[in-house]
């Protein structure tokens, strides 16, 4: 009876039997494509997401077990790469401040109103802060895991998220107090 | 609204507006692809001919086929291995009934309305199955050549079978009479798959049957010995319901290996008993609902979004239940009572076994298949070889399971174990070994037989589609429609 391999055991048996890498990325194929496309927008993702793996595969031999999932690498590879492709991320994040004043989340709130000055902060965040506080709003990490996808010492994806979050709060008239709770369930007191 | 005071839920609620979901199988197959060329790029070009591709046969293959014959024996009825040779049953019937009512047909997802008459453009996306987990160049070039092969064999001439892309496969069909005749004839593949029966079969509480023989389960006895006059695999022999079956094989963990057929997850839709999508489901098919039973809305399917189109009209997808067979499982429709007229499988008798997905020999293991004619009766069979890995698996697994018989067996109590045949998702026989005649197994030298009530026409069809089994992925047609229709272009530039 075979138990399912851990994601690391994936890819170091994928080092000598190259065909055992499609379990990692079956395994994984959903979220990176979901970031992927969220970060960068419908056009180009499937391609990008395409490129994740390819450079994962690449550097497959290097993998560190930190978290026993590889997903935050995965994630780690796929900031690296939007990161080179700024221009397509800005589209898509004009196209969301459009979209997104017309076709309001289900949900009864204000964010279609709120999202113009949202989307437009977010823009003008520092790029590491954006990619930071992405990771983990749209990419679903945890700050640890966040933390290991940019090989960044938590504390710094822990800055980086507060002051992204004040500065998105301030542009949208709703100043947040800097030691309220903050998302994804991490305590953070 | 303290909920969405936080600028970071505003910023999480607006992630997926304006980008739709992954569609998964266009994903996997463009990763798989592109990992596949990681690969050769790694191993540098490694391709060689292949083996079992000339369609004449040696003079060597002719005298070992004869061979085979001599000592050919059968029991009518019993499915036993009589001097090393394996008598399977086959009836025609079973086979053809399975067409298109199997869990794994393909079904094109796209395309426009297909022409009736003239050229017909098929195009298919080659997706990565457990043999072949990335949709090599060379996996692909030999897919062209089995289906050019097979065309052939059915006489279609005037067909142009092309790989397109990295991962495409387009079959144009001039002067067709029948698009959807076209259709099945290139795309099916017969699937035939070996499993250790008991080392695979589940009982309801999700341990094998193998696992529980020694301590004398009474629900592992029925499975693995038959009850009464039920034997192995029939329906009532400890088979279950589709529900109960899909239910119990959903609850087992994800499990993958190469021996895997399936490889994806399976989606299946079920109503509740008595529910208004039960009767909206009959009133669109034109039966009669099951009292007191679940009955099922749509699937299988390999994905959602099919499984979703697959509903009957006016039912949605959150009127019933969705469960997932993830990878390693497998449910396998029970040994049909009359093969003349197979339950289909969503009829509220059908029975159905739970197995791990764990295959000892598939058709890529077997070599030429061909229709024959039994030496004694004259009938019509299907015979084949196996290859060398075939021969070392046959071996392997009918000697694994004599050992277990030898070992499960007491003083005045013989439990002869058994392997499983399946075509697609279809149990037809399950053979037992005797483990005090064969205790090593039995030799795959002499190749098997598949018997029964052949016609010449439908034995040779049947040698053609396993012939085409041998495909080493899985093919998914995307598009049907008249050559460069805006349909089939935009299939393509999925």
């Amino acid at each position: 009876m075979e138990s399912l391999l851990s994601d690391a055991r994936i890819l170091s048996d994928s080092v000598s039997e190259p065909a055992m890498f499609s379990s990692l990325y079956e395994r994984h194929l959903r979220a990176v494509a979901s970031y992927v496309a969220r970060r960068t927008g419908p056009e180009l993702s499937e391609d990008l997401t395409a490129e994740v793996f390819v450079r994962a595969f690449r550097r497959r031999a290097v993998f560190r077990d930190d978290h026993g999932s590889a997903l935050p690498w995965l994630s780690g590879i796929a900031n690296n790469l939007i990161a080179d492709y700024r221009r397509a991320e800005r589209r898509r994040l004009e196209t969301l401040q459009r979209l997104a004043t017309t076709r309001t989340a289900p949900s009864e709130t204000d964010v279609g109103a709120l999202a113009p000055e949202l989307v437009g902060e977010l823009l003008r965040l520092p790029a590491a802060d954006r990619d930071t506080l992405l990771l983990v709003v749209w990419g679903e990490l945890s700050y640890a895991e966040a933390a290991t996808a940019l090989s960044v010492p938590i504390g710094t994806v822990r800055s980086r998220i507060a002051r992204a979050r004040q500065r998105l709060g301030a542009a949208i008239g709703k100043p947040v107090d800097p030691e309220a709770p903050i998302v994804n369930g991490e305590a953070h007191a | 609204m303290p909920d969405h005071e936080d600028p970071l839920d505003l910023l999480r609620e607006l992630r997926d507006v304006g980008v739709a979901p992954p569609r998964s199988q266009v994903l996997q197959a463009r990763v798989s692809s592109a990992i596949a060329e990681e690969i050769e790029r790694e191993q540098h070009p490694r391709e060689g001919g292949l083996p079992g591709s000339s369609p004449g046969r040696s003079t060597a293959e002719r005298s070992r086929s004869a061979h085979r014959r001599r000592g050919f024996a059968r029991l009518a009825g019993a499915l036993v291995p009589v001097v090393g040779v394996v008598v399977v049953v086959l009836v025609v019937a079973v086979f053809f009934g399975l067409r298109g009512s199997g869990p794994s047909k393909t079904a094109p997802s796209h395309g426009s309305v297909p022409p009736s008459h003239g050229s017909v453009e098929l195009v298919y996306l080659a997706q990565p199955s457990a043999q072949t987990p990335v949709v090599t160049r060379s996996a692909l070039e030999r897919t062209v050549d089995v289906i050019r092969e097979r065309l052939r064999s059915l006489g279609i001439g005037d067909a142009d079978v092309s790989g397109s892309g990295t991962n495409q496969i387009t079959v144009a069909l001039t002067n067709v009479r029948n698009t959807a005749e076209a259709e099945r004839e290139v795309g099916t593949t017969a699937q035939l798959l070996f499993y250790d029966w008991e080392a695979n079969v589940l009982t309801p509480n999700g341990k094998t049957v193998a696992s529980q023989l020694k301590a004398q389960d009474p629900n592992a006895i029925e499975i693995s010995q038959g009850s009464g006059s039920l034997s192995p695999g029939s329906p009532g022999a400890g088979s279950m319901g589709l529900y109960q079956a899909v239910r119990l094989a959903s609850k087992q963990p994800y499990s993958a290996s190469p021996a895997n057929w399936r490889i994806g997850s399976q989606y299946w839709l079920f109503g509740a008993p008595g529910s208004a999508a039960c009767a909206a489901a009959a009133r669109d098919r034109g039966t009669v609902p099951a009292s007191g039973q679940h009955c099922l809305l749509s699937g299988p399917d390999d994905n959602l979004s099919d499984l979703k189109a697959g509903l009957p009209r006016g039912v949605s997808a959150s009127q019933g239940q969705t469960l997932t067979i993830q990878r390693g499982t497998i449910v396998l429709q029970a040994i049909p009572a009359s093969f003349a007229d197979p339950t289909p499988i969503g009829d509220p008798s059908a029975q159905f076994y739970v197995l791990k997905d764990d295959v000892a020999l598939r058709s890529s293991d077997i070599t030429n298949p061909q229709q024959s004619s039994d030496p004694n009766t004259g009938e019509p069979d299907v015979t084949f070889g196996f290859n060398s890995r075939g021969r070392t698996e046959f071996q392997s697994v009918t000697a694994a399971v004599a050992r277990r018989g030898d070992q499960v067996s007491a003083v005045g109590q013989t439990l002869n174990q058994h392997f499983a045949v399946a075509l697609d998702d279809q149990l037809i026989t399950i053979p037992f070994i005797d483990f005090k005649q064969y205790p090593d197994g039995i030799n795959g030298d002499n190749g098997a037989d598949l018997a029964g009530s052949f016609t010449i026409t439908s034995a040779q069809n049947l040698a053609n589609e396993l012939r085409l089994g041998a495909v080493p992925v899985n093919l998914r047609l995307i598009c049907v429609g008249a050559p460069s229709t805006s349909a089939c272009r935009s299939a393509r530039a999925r």
